[in-house]
């Protein structure tokens, strides 16, 4: 407990260290001392982690008017763990990065105080300090989308993002009430064999709640606000948004949701099933045709965040099959740490490019591995942790999860059988177009040759900022190659979910194991084997030819290349595009203008290809258009006349005078 | 019923429903009444290992006909029609070729949760397979919903007829062969019909796609 | 030892064999359309003489050197562990599917990113199709492998493998014979063999894996070709072991590591002896119509897990 105290205390304190040191110590100050607390969460989370009791206090007199209950266990261990890494990171990339409107006395002041909110939120003991640091960290994080809001985008991503995170808070508050009210107890931490969420009001619940975890989560179709938001906040800010705030949408589901809703009908977790799929797939989806760096990032966000959504949706529905369920949740944190890190690194890293380059469009981007090496190679790492290479963070999620689902198949009946075979093809699809989206990401913006001057003059400068890059790459080699510990520990972390761990995965420094069926994951005999095997091609390959010439690309005899001929973003994903055309609706438009002199002899063919959300543009464009149409119907309401006014509070008096007696 | 017996039984009400669903992958009209063919080859083998393993003659002669019936002279009235067209083949689909087949994984998800009572209907082995049948069943809807040329539809006609005998000879040993002989007759008749009247509005008004026919409406 | 001598053989036997397959599905075209052809030792030939000269590298050089050893890497790998010959290969209990899988699939990964590195249009274009078509396949191929795992509930190959020995009439089960035509399917797309893309090729604008691979020379076009043809051969291999896994060696006696080594030799050479008849036979498919192909392997799959649920 005295080690979280401290590192609250310390993130106080860099609150205060960005408000009132002097301009030029204010980044480093709050950023150190932001990393630091962070630090200390992080500590005190992993020994929770590591088998310590859960630890707890309340403090009355830090809040007006409530008591501020603390409390964590395994399962908020288990986020606050990868929520602290995130944070560190990103505070002390901000050291080095943070300059211009990011940089004034309220930004840095606010940045600290989201970093701490976030920290807060999986160690908060009851519903009202949950409810607090929640609203804290959704509107902190709205107020430093507003920093820069000279810029037109960025002040629509805070109006989509106000409205979509005001109402999630809402429902949340909505559902958190019905459940503490039918529980007569504030506590999160009811025990797991509770029923709240049987008959009509669990239901309620459950769906209040879960619309507004998930919605924070970026779950279709609420998640317009998330590929607005994300890309438009400063760097750092999006990564913590993207790497630390997004999972504890899924904190939140697997906390009330998972474990305090017991007893719900298993229709309504096959609901959120579907809906997680549906998020995978349009997420990944709008990955592979986004040619804005941090709109692709943010878009495959919510695919990953989708595939933890469909992931706990089967664990609920799969319920019954205990081992199939724990093994699922497992992966859902393992699936969550791995993001946290190689989400954050590519967020960080696509801030230094734009930096660098000026521009944030992958069809202008290309060749930095020549001026931004290190930056390449650690994006490398995150690329490959977030594909599922074997030996990468991602890979570990998306192995326990698949193994939770073909668990399931072989062990339920008809019903359970299809539940688990639409989880197990959705994020089948999903993992293989997410694999299409990053080799985009890498290829095409960081290897071949420049597209712009921007690209090819960019140059990395080493510093802050590229250690906590490396920071989040040796998080990600290790949680990818000993991943063992870890997912014992998180083993016991859903077990608190799920109530019983029996049939969890375990595992010990070279190996997961899966309880009762007969496979394991050997990470470590792997990366031997790639040593012995590499090791060995390059003997014998020496047997042969030593000589390495440079010479032009051949391209199929043309001598004269230009980078222009080069595959950019959009020509790479069109096939794709075309497709899933139904799904994406793209606005394909092709312009032809002819010669004077012949219709047959084309001057200029411009081409242009567009992806809309669909489901902003069908949902909640007429949405607002409706809203606005009653808005502007009731405007007599407020006329500005001082007497009408008054006039209404009269009469909600009288009203209440006569209701009330 | 022997292991053996077991194991046919399941390949061949299998087969029934994986042929029903390569329906939808093919375009070639001679292709899917190969395919219908085939389907009419497995169901009669269904019906022989239930007469085989139930040493009942009847079914045995109901087997038979299934066999003369789907296999053979249903085949060869559908083929006659499309040998005077050569070259036929389904344009696009209402529903692009992908879609139709993850639609119809769906479908037979959908029938294996629903159809669970069905199985529960008799017990045995036989029984157990019944929801292929509805499955199938599904199937050939979605044939007769996403076509447009006359012709598969009445190939998707065939695969809902196919699946309710798969059912019926699942669930309960088959029919009596009146009941089987009276229904055969049907579908050879529905098939005559159809076929000619595709073939007299090709010759009259040229059109061969079943949207092209909304213009008559007027 | 003998777990590492296993593996060290059937690294061997894959690398050596899939340069065999590869000239016996070429020697089985030629003749088909009336050509003697070339002999079968062809491509181990070429190899061997490719890894004599000097690699020419453009834009993206080191990566262009780094790409090939990762392919033939991740493929060894996968061949080390895979229970081709017999069940006891080194670190078989961590011999899970997906692991395999996702080798596989960074070797893919590997080639797409040289592609897009040389900074060529054919280059570009050939890893956006391979990647579409890899995305796409990917459904079928993990359903296809839960099919195959759910009688033994293990992903782990070796167990999947003594399970399916241990009940032989499991191999004439509608969903297994289901769920091996529905890899099969898998095996041709994610090998690039016709209908799904024409290895041998000299049309750019139709190339699908060739186009990645264009600007490669030497020792490193020596080790991509010989990576590609150890995918050609450890695919074809594991399909025939997970459809018909008699003679799988179970035990560690040499003669019947040899004996398994002999039936793996001859399952795979009939797989491919089929699939170079199918090729024979077939026109390529338009590139939009190749999803229309996965989507049929993947509803057999589909079906394949279902109709287990049936038929229990």
């Amino acid at each position: 407990m005295d080690l979280l105290l401290a590192g609250f205390g310390t993130g106080l304190a860099a609150i205060v260290g960005g408000a009132c040191a002097p301009r030029r110590a204010r980044v480093v100050v709050a950023g150190t001392l932001s990393a630091l607390a962070a630090f200390l969460v992080g500590v005190a989370g992993v020994r929770v982690l590591a088998g310590g009791a859960a630890v707890h206090g309340s403090f009355s007199g830090v809040l007006p008017f409530t008591t501020v209950r603390l409390r964590l266990d395994a399962l908020g261990a288990s986020f606050i763990s990868t929520v602290a890494l995130v944070v560190a990171a990103a505070s002390l990339f901000s050291i080095g990065y943070s300059r211009g409107p990011s940089a004034s006395r309220t930004a840095v002041a606010l940045q600290s105080l989201f970093a701490l909110a976030l920290l807060v939120v999986p160690a908060a003991g009851d519903v009202t300090t949950f409810l607090t640091s929640w609203e804290t960290m959704a509107l902190t994080s709205l107020a430093l989308l507003l920093v820069d809001h000279d810029r037109p985008a960025a002040r629509a991503a805070a109006l989509w993002y106000a409205a979509m995170t005001q109402a999630g808070a809402a429902a949340i508050t909505l559902g958190l009430l019905v459940t503490s009210g039918r529980a007569h107890s504030s506590s999160l931490f009811a025990p797991a064999s509770s029923h709240l969420g049987a008959g009509a009001l669990g239901a309620v619940a459950f769906c209040l709640t879960a619309a507004g975890f998930a919605s924070k989560a970026g779950a279709v179709p609420l998640h317009v606000w998330l590929p607005r938001a994300h890309p438009e906040a400063a760097t750092p800010v999006s990564a913590m948004m993207s790497g630390a705030m997004t999972a504890l949408g899924l904190y939140g589901l697997a906390r009330v949701d998972l474990g305090l809703l017991g007893g719900l009908a298993r229709g309504w977790w096959i609901g959120l099933l579907v809906v997680g799929a549906l998020s995978a797939l349009f997420g990944a989806l709008h990955a592979v045709t986004s040619t804005d760096l941090k709109r692709l990032l943010a878009y495959s966000t919510i695919d990953v965040m989708g595939v933890g959504l469909t992931a706990l949706g089967a664990a609920g529905a799969l319920h019954s099959l205990r081992g199939a369920a724990a093994t699922l949740v497992v992966g859902v944190l393992v699936l969550v740490a791995a993001h946290g890190a190689f989400k954050a690194l590519l967020f960080l890293a696509a801030g230094l490019v734009e930096r660098a380059s000026g521009t944030r469009d992958l069809d202008l981007l290309g060749g930095l591995a020549g001026g931004m090496g290190r930056t390449t190679a650690l994006v490398a790492v995150a690329v490959a942790s977030a594909v599922g290479v074997p030996l990468g963070a991602g890979f570990v999620g998306e192995w326990l999860v698949v193994e939770g689902l073909v668990g399931a198949l072989g062990r339920s009946g008809a019903g359970g059988v299809v539940i688990a075979l639409v989880a197990l093809v959705a994020i089948a699809l999903t993992s293989g177009l997410t694999a299409v989206a990053m080799v985009k990401l890498l290829g095409i913006g960081f290897l071949g040759r420049p597209r712009g001057d921007g690209a090819r003059d960019a140059r990395e400068h080493l510093g802050i900022t590229t250690f906590s890059l490396g920071l989040l790459a040796v998080a990600t080699v290790a949680l990818g190659t000993v991943p063992g510990p870890v997912v014992a520990a998180l083993a016991r972390a859903a077990g608190v979910a799920l109530g019983t761990p029996a049939g969890a995965p375990g595992g010990s420094l070279d190996t997961v194991s899966l309880g009762a069926v007969a496979t394991a994951l050997r990470p470590l005999a792997l990366v031997t084997g790639a040593a012995v095997a590499t090791a060995v091609v390059v003997v014998l390959a020496r047997f042969g030819s030593r000589t390495v010439r440079s010479a032009i690309a051949w391209a199929c005899g043309r001598a004269d290349l230009d980078p222009r001929m080069q595959y950019t973003a959009t020509s790479f994903a069109e096939p794709l595009q075309r497709v899933f055309a139904d799904v994406l609706r793209p606005d394909v438009d092709l312009v032809v203008s002819h010669e004077e002199e012949s219709r047959e002899i084309e001057r200029v063919l411009a081409y242009q290809s567009r992806v809309d959300d669909a489901v902003e543009r069908g949902v909640f464009r007429p949405l607002v258009r409706a809203v606005d149409a009653v808005g502007r119907r009731a405007r007599w309401i407020a006329s500005g006349s001082v007497h009408r006014h008054l006039a209404y509070g009269f009469a909600v008096l009288l009203v209440v005078l006569v209701v009330v007696r | 019923m022997s292991g053996l017996d077991d194991g046919l039984l399941d390949l061949a009400s299998v087969a029934v429903l994986a042929l029903g669903v390569a329906a939808l992958w093919r375009r070639d009209v001679r292709a899917l009444i190969g395919l219908l063919r085939a389907q009419g080859v497995a169901l009669a083998l269904v019906a022989s290992v239930e007469a085989l393993a139930g040493h009942d003659v009847a079914l045995g002669a109901t087997a038979a006909l299934v066999l003369a019936v789907k296999a053979v002279a249903v085949p060869w009235v559908l083929g006659r029609v499309a040998a005077s067209d050569p070259g036929a083949r389904e344009g696009a689909p209402l529903i692009n070729v992908p879609s139709s087949l993850v639609l119809a994984a769906a479908l037979v998800g959908l029938a294996v949760v629903v159809g669970a009572p069905l199985a529960r209907l008799s017990s045995g082995h036989a029984a157990a397979l019944a929801p292929l049948g509805l499955a199938t069943v599904l199937v050939g809807y979605l044939v007769l919903v996403t076509r447009r040329r006359p012709l598969s539809q009445i190939v998707g006609l065939l695969i809902i007829d196919n699946g309710v005998a798969l059912v019926t000879f699942l669930l309960t040993s088959g029919v009596p062969l009146v009941i089987e002989l009276g229904g055969s007759l049907d579908v050879l008749l529905v098939v005559v019909v159809s076929t000619t009247l595709v073939g007299a509005m090709r010759a009259r008004i040229g059109a061969e796609e079943l949207d092209e026919l909304e213009g008559l409406r007027d | 030892m003998t777990a590492y001598a296993l593996s060290a053989v059937q690294v061997l036997a894959v690398a050596v064999g899939g340069l065999l397959l590869k000239g016996l599905m070429a020697k089985v075209r030629a003749r088909a359309e009336g050509r003697v052809g070339a002999p079968v030792t062809q491509p181990l030939r070429e190899v061997v003489k490719w890894l004599g000269r000097e690699s020419p590298r453009a834009t993206g050089g080191t990566l262009m050197g780094v790409v090939p050893v990762v392919l033939v890497v991740t493929t060894a790998l996968a061949a080390a562990l895979a229970p081709l010959a017999g069940v006891g290969t080194a670190g078989a209990a961590g011999a899970d599917a997906l692991v395999v899988v996702f080798l596989l699939l960074t070797g893919s990964l590997a080639l797409a990113l040289g592609g897009l590195a040389t900074a060529t249009a054919f280059g570009g274009m050939g890893a956006s199709r391979a990647m579409t078509l890899s995305a796409l396949t990917e459904p079928a191929l993990l359903v296809a492998v839960a099919a195959f795992a759910v009688p033994a509930r293990s992903m782990n190959l070796a167990s999947l493998v003594r399970h399916s020995l241990a009940h032989p009439t499991g191999v004439a089960s509608p969903s297994h014979v289901l769920a091996t035509v529905a890899l099969l399917v898998v095996v041709v797309a994610e090998t690039g063999r016709m209908p799904v893309d024409n290895p041998s090729t000299h049309l750019e604008l139709t190339m699908v894996h060739e186009a990645m691979v264009l600007e490669y020379g030497g020792r490193d076009y020596a080790l991509v070709s010989l990576g590609e043809s150890m995918r050609l051969g450890l695919l074809l291999g594991l399909l025939a072991t997970l459809a018909v896994p008699w003679g799988v060696a179970t035990s560690d006696s040499a003669w019947a590591l040899g004996l398994g080594l002999v039936f793996l030799g001859l399952k795979a050479g009939a797989l491919a002896l089929g699939v170079a008849l199918v090729e024979v036979r077939s026109a390529k498919l338009r590139l939009f119509r190749v999803p229309e192909l996965l989507a049929a392997g993947f509803v057999l799959a589909a079906l394949a897990v279902v109709v287990g649920v049936v038929v229990r």
